[in-house]
């Protein structure tokens, strides 16, 4: 049994599921959410990656490089972000995060 | 309940993805867009195309990274209150004039009470010393 590209898709697929869990589940930690948003973008990478060696095709590889930047540029600011929460409220539980009474 | 609902979720995916994809192995594309030919490695490849035509791109993408690391620093930069650093060309900059008053007064004698020096009426106030 070799491995084809549902073999992939599926992994990308649990990857996935497992952020879209994560972040339903999780109603504590500010960091764990933002975990979950890169392991969702790491699931697309997947595909992406996936895709690019079934059709032979280079182009996804590269796209791949720059869902990396900006989910490490997301990621930078996101954690200063954090930090400076933190130094506000000196808490990231998410349910104590209602300042804005939306 | 929820992972089990998520498990389940990926099962499914899993098993149409599964199913979809099985009998399609790997048709490789012959003339597919941006592919370069099989004796160049991989990484070789990925190289090539990163640096000839996703050149801008990846300034752009360099310029992104470059905001980011900015707005992340300028985001988190604070002056500590309790800090005792001292500015360096501040301290250079310090004039006698500015920690040193000289006054005038008469000579005294041993065993004599001196008598209160004349400070001249307004005639260079002793500034407030820094620091």
């Amino acid at each position: 049994m070799t491995l084809t590209l549902g073999h992939f898709l599926s992994l990308g697929a649990m990857l996935f599921a497992l952020s879209v869990i994560g972040i339903f589940l999780n109603r504590k930690n500010l960091i764990v959410l933002l975990m979950a948003i890169e392991l969702m973008l790491l699931a697309v990478n997947m595909n992406f990656v996936a895709f690019s060696h079934y059709l032979g095709d280079m182009h996804g590889q590269v796209f791949v490089f720059f869902i990396l930047t900006v989910a490490a540029a997301e990621s930078a600011i996101g954690l200063a972000i954090l930090v400076l929460l933190f130094r506000n409220m000196s808490s990231i539980n998410v349910d104590e995060l209602d300042s804005l009474k939306g | 309940m929820a992972a089990s609902l998520g498990a389940l979720i990926a099962l499914e995916m899993a098993a149409v993805l599964m199913s979809g994809f099985r009998t399609s192995e790997a048709p490789k594309v012959a003339a597919a867009v941006g592919q370069i030919g099989p004796q160049i490695s991989n990484s070789k490849a990925l190289g090539i195309l990163l640096y000839t035509e996703y050149l801008m791109p990846i300034q752009v993408a360099a310029a992104i990274l470059l905001v980011a690391m900015i707005a992340a620093i300028a985001l988190t930069l604070r002056q500590r209150k309790d800090s005792k650093a001292i500015s360096a060309s501040e301290q250079v900059n310090v004039l006698p004039s500015d920690r040193l008053v000289v006054m005038k007064m008469d000579a005294v004698k041993v065993g004599e009470a001196p008598k209160a020096p004349e400070v001249p009426a307004d005639a260079d106030a002793p500034k407030e010393t820094k620091q």
